[in-house]
């Protein structure tokens, strides 16, 4: 690949990205989030908008009479008081903005920041109506030592106006794409995406046939191979008999992929079928839009 | 007096006379093994050596080039050869308290095959503990236990979330901790839509959240003990899996240590802390380039990473190939050369140590034997005297920096288990420092109880004659130099007695001779011969003199052309060449010196005006005043010492020490008071006591050939002379042309053995004998000097009846 196609402006190919919105909190899986959106931005010539929202549930928690905490290192009780909560929030804000100016700098991005109040799921899924790409920590807030897909990623998920990238805390991304393939409007617009990823980066993409039917699925390989050879990507193509969530966890965790692209349409999702795959697929998704 | 002869020529020196030795070379002779001469020194050794209390240490005290070293080396070797090796010493890790190192003592030979033992366990290890949590075993286990954990925990608050959920409450994260909170469809009331609810609901919630409250707290309050209850069932496996891997490695060990208690505890010591610490063989390499680095150098340094360091063993000493007890010279005996060092690695802009980075020093390599170590050295050394000191009273080697152990560290540093010692030190040194340690370090006399002292010259007989050219026949040997022919060997031997300026002694400084056999050596190659004969040894020593002569030439011109004054004939009144030795680093040399007296009337005092100036030295004062006395006692019994008298050494502006002109001013006071002169042909030298005996003094040699050398430049005449006390006649060893010159007739020297012998043979003129009323004949010195000390004393009594004070009167 030539250096004037890996440095192919943001909007060309198969993923156009100007403008990117990372969701921050003071989590780690957010500072993954952020990590990989100035990285993108940086190759994609795109620009970067941090969101940090006050929650309103915990501000509404604050001020009800009742309203405890208990806090995780010792247990012990303490009142939350909304003044307090406040002041906590503009410093986690404070916080999440030097961070996201430190990694603008670093990949030489612009980048803006905005502070909202409200559900955070309806604020973030908000500020993506804007954006072309979304990106988040995948992770709950929640307690538990097993790792849970927060309520923002699986609304994100669900119903992200835009494609939508999700990443857990310490994946690697440096965009190895996976892609699912069955021949659906969807998946063409995940294997163009998966293209650009792997173009950007110099990489090859991992295409998963997942047609059980023989022919169709020899035809869809060769679907996928002519529009890789076409976008100047090699391609590694696999074929699954069984294409379920189940199959590519596994897959994925056998090749040297980094990052699973698939429609955000693919019916494997619909139900609790993004709650599965987030649960088990620890390397970052792009979900497609 | 009877006039004296001059010396005969056998007088002036004692020839080595090559025929007596019967060898064509010096091939032929056999090795001496002893010392020459130092029977002594010998003998103190074998004392310091065989006793074995505490505190007999040896001192071996001598000038430079004595042998010293070498002969203590002979019989240290001697001794540790049939003694038996001592202990191997090993630091390894103290498992309780990991900056005390243990110090491990093991048989000679013993502590190489631990240390091995150890590195191999290791190298095991590092292969086989990974392959165990690498194992489907170890994973399905570990992985059963991991999800039981989280079971329980999930268990645990997902019941809290399902009871909460049922009461329409949902359990938050807030930016500290959880909080419970009544919602509606997923999200939390707000106070105004709390307030609307109907009072019963709103009461309800509440007593739910408080009862949810109590049981989340109970959780909380249980959660830390069910980590800690899994991190122990995670450690009890580890442990499982890694004792059935160390159990049977170790026992090999074990097996082989049976015999020595304290090894086989150790080493259980290490299986215990290998199955605690299991995990830690399978952690991680570090990753960031600086971290590989301070990794790969301390590797290097201690060998293996980190995990691993603390089972090894650092063999400090290792007597492993050493036949007998040890036998250490330390040639720098700095402190840590002495005691031992703990180095460190920097680490991160930190300094790590650890007891692998534990070395010995000269003390702990020559425990069980003998250290030798250069006693200047040792002094001037910060801190290695005091050290050295503090490890032999206190019979055990701390090993601690000075900074340690003067408070001054700050880095991380460790505190190595004292080892017990057990060595005689032998300190090499002159006799100044040994006598100044004495003196001064109360210490010092407990500590190096035997004096093994080093003489400087051997009596010079047939049999050390013998012995000499031995000696010098192992020297060639041993320095593979070219053999030595008879004559060269006794010139050897004539130039040894000339070096200790004693003609019935040898000098014992054998680096000097040593340096006198490479220098003829090198002379006969040039001169393309196989055998060194009299003519090469000439040839170096001459060759010595010019290299160093180049004052003695200077001062010599000077004289010849008359910048300093010399009469060498003629006569003069209180006028006398005195003789004076320089000595300019290792060579010297003789040169007369005019000494004049002039003297009047006065109160008895003999001016020195050397010392007036403060030129003069505390000898040279005494010879004066010792001229007072003797005046006195001669000539002043009865009357007042009515004189002022003033001496000096002309062009003189550098000092003057030493007695050895007394004479000479005594003979130029005596013309001075008697107005006889003295023949300039001759130079004098010689202390004199108040008796007006002439007493030896040093370095005749080189006086007599500094005046012959004067002389010879203004032409010799016959007449020139010097006089020489008799006492000093067996130091004659004179220059060959020198003793050519008597031989000629050119030259003479003379033994005086008095005063009256030395005036008389000076000015010509008898001395005089005093008679029974103490008078002498008016003709003689003595009498011409009592006239005019008595017409001094006279002019005296006259000017003090006048009312005058003396000293202002006519003087000669």
């Amino acid at each position: 690949m030539s250096e004037d196609q890996r440095r192919r402006p943001a909007g060309e190919g198969g993923f156009p990205v100007r403008r990117i919105v990372v969701a921050l909190d003071s989590s780690a899986h957010a500072s993954a989030a952020l990590e990989a959106a100035a990285a993108l931005a940086e190759r994609l010539e795109a620009e970067l908008e941090g969101l940090f929202v006050e929650d309103i549930d915990l501000l509404n928690l604050a001020a009800l009479p009742f309203g405890d905490e208990f806090t995780l290192t010792t247990g012990a009780r303490r009142r939350l008081d909304t003044k307090a909560l406040e002041d906590q929030l503009r410093q986690e804000a404070a916080r999440a903005r030097r961070a996201l100016d430190e990694a603008a700098r670093r990949s030489r991005v612009r980048a803006t920041f905005r502070v909202t109040r409200g559900r955070v799921p309806a604020e973030v899924m908000a500020a993506a109506e804007g954006a072309d790409l979304l990106i988040l920590g995948a992770a709950s807030h929640a307690i538990g030592v097993r790792f849970r897909p927060g309520r923002v990623a699986l609304a994100a998920a669900a119903s992200a106006p835009r494609s939508v990238l999700l990443l857990r805390s310490g994946a690697r991304f440096t965009g190895k794409p996976l892609v699912p393939y069955d021949g659906s409007p969807g998946a063409e617009k995940a294997l163009a995406t998966a293209a650009a990823l792997a173009r950007l980066n110099g990489g090859r993409v991992s295409v998963l046939i997942t047609e059980p039917d023989p022919r169709k699925a020899a035809a869809l390989r060769e679907r996928a191979s002519q529009l890789l050879g076409a976008a100047g990507v090699q391609a590694v193509v696999r074929e699954e008999l069984e294409p379920t969530l189940e199959t590519m966890c596994r897959l994925i965790a056998r090749t040297d992929s980094d990052v699973l692209v698939m429609s955000a349409d693919d019916p494997k999702l619909a139900g609790e079928g993004s709650l599965r795959l987030l649960e088990r697929v620890a390397c970052p998704v792009l979900l497609v839009r | 007096m009877a006039p004296i002869d001059p010396l005969p020529l056998d007088r002036l020196y004692r020839r080595c006379d090559p025929a007596q030795f019967r060898f064509r070379t010096t091939q032929e002779l056999e090795e001496i093994t002893d010392s020459l001469g130092q029977q002594r020194a010998a003998e103190a050794m074998r004392f310091g050596i065989a006793i074995g209390c505490k505190g007999y240490n040896m001192y071996a005290l001598g000038p430079p080039g004595t042998g010293k070293y070498t002969m203590i080396r002979q019989h240290l070797d001697r001794a540790a050869a049939s003694a038996p090796a001592p202990s191997d010493w090993c630091y390894v890790n103290n498992f309780a308290e990991a900056h005390k190192p243990k110090a491990l003592e093991l048989p000679p030979g013993r502590g190489r095959p631990l240390h091995d033992a150890m590195s191999h366990l290791i190298e095991e290890l590092r292969a086989s503990i990974p392959a165990i949590f690498e194992g489907e075993d170890y994973r399905a286990r570990r992985e059963a236990l991991d999800n039981q954990f989280k079971e329980s925990h999930e268990a645990a608050f997902g019941a809290i979330q399902e009871k909460a959920r049922e009461r329409k409450i949902a359990l938050i994260r807030t930016p500290m901790g959880l909080a419970l909170a009544p919602v509606r469809d997923g999200e939390v009331l707000s106070p105004e839509e709390f307030r609307k609810l109907p009072e019963a609901e709103q009461k309800k919630t509440r007593d739910d959240i408080t009862e949810l409250e109590g049981q989340l707290q109970e959780v909380m309050r249980k959660a830390p003990v069910w980590e800690r209850e899994h991190r122990e069932k995670v450690r009890a496996l580890n442990r499982e899996m890694t004792e059935h891997v160390v159990g049977h490695l170790i026992d090999d060990i074990r097996k082989g240590y049976a015999d020595l208690p304290h090894v086989a505890a150790y080493i259980e010591e290490v299986r215990k802390d290998i199955v605690e610490n299991a995990q830690e063989f399978v952690t991680q390499e570090p990753q960031s380039p600086d971290e590989q680095a301070s990794e790969q150098a301390m590797r290097r340094a201690v060998g293996g990473p980190a995990a691993f360091r603390r089972y090894r063993v650092n063999v400090v000493v290792d007597n492993s190939v050493c036949p007998g007890a040890p036998v250490i010279y330390e040639d720098h005996p700095t402190q840590p050369n002495l005691i031992g060092r703990i180095e460190h690695i920097a680490q991160f802009g930190a300094l790590m140590t650890d007891f692998n980075l534990i070395k010995a020093g000269a003390l702990l390599r020559a425990n069980g034997g003998y250290l030798i170590l250069d006693a200047l050295k040792v002094l001037t050394q910060p801190y290695a005297w005091e050290e050295l000191k503090r490890a032999l009273t206190a019979g055990e080697v701390r090993v601690e920096s000075v900074a340690e152990s003067l408070g001054f560290a700050s880095t991380v540093s460790l505190e190595p288990q004292p080892i017990p010692l057990d060595v005689k030190v032998v300190l090499l040194g002159d006799r100044q420092i040994y006598y100044l340690l004495s003196e001064y370090d109360p210490d010092f006399p407990e500590l190096f109880k035997v004096a093994v002292d080093f003489d400087d010259v051997v009596d010079r007989t047939d049999a050390t004659t013998r012995d000499y050219a031995r000696l010098i026949a192992t020297l060639a040997r041993r320095d593979k130099l070219k053999p030595l022919d008879p004559s060269g060997v006794a010139r050897i031997i004539e130039h040894a007695a000339r070096m200790v300026g004693d003609s019935e002694k040898l000098s014992a400084r054998m680096r000097l001779i040593n340096d006198l056999m490479h220098e003829a050596h090198f002379w006969t190659g040039a001169d393309g011969k196989e055998v060194t004969t009299a003519a090469h040894v000439q040839r170096a020593i001459d060759a010595q003199i010019r290299r160093a002569d180049r004052i003695r030439q200077r001062v010599h011109e000077e004289i010849a052309r008359g910048t300093i004054l010399i009469d060498v004939d003629g006569k003069a009144v209180g006028q006398v060449n005195g003789l004076s030795v320089m000595q300019l680093g290792g060579f010297s040399f003789g040169q007369p010196s005019r000494i004049t007296a002039r003297v009047r009337m006065g109160r008895g005092e003999v001016v020195d005006i050397e010392r007036e100036v403060k030129l003069g030295g505390p000898i040279h004062s005494k010879g004066v005043l010792i001229l007072s006395g003797f005046l006195g006692a001669r000539f002043a019994r009865e009357r007042p010492l009515a004189l002022a008298a003033s001496l000096v050494f002309e062009q003189s502006y550098g000092g003057v020490e030493g007695d050895s002109a007394s004479c000479a001013e005594l003979y130029s006071l005596l013309s001075a008071l008697s107005g006889v002169p003295i023949d300039q042909s001759f130079a004098v030298t010689g202390s004199v006591n108040q008796m007006g005996q002439v007493q030896p003094i040093g370095g005749a040699n080189e006086k007599i050939e500094g005046f012959f050398d004067v002389c010879r430049a203004r032409g010799l005449t016959g007449r020139q002379g010097v006089l020489i006390p008799v006492s000093n006649v067996k130091h004659l060893m004179l220059r060959a042309d020198v003793v050519d010159a008597v031989r000629d007739g050119k030259f003479r020297i003379f033994a005086v053995e008095h005063i009256d012998q030395g005036i008389e043979l000076l000015t010509g003129v008898p001395a005089g004998a005093a008679d029974a009323k103490g008078d002498y004949p008016p003709d003689s010195i003595n009498g011409k000097v009592m006239a005019q000390l008595g017409a001094f004393a006279d002019k005296a009594r006259a000017f003090a009846l006048a009312g005058k004070e003396p000293g202002s009167g006519e003087s000669r």
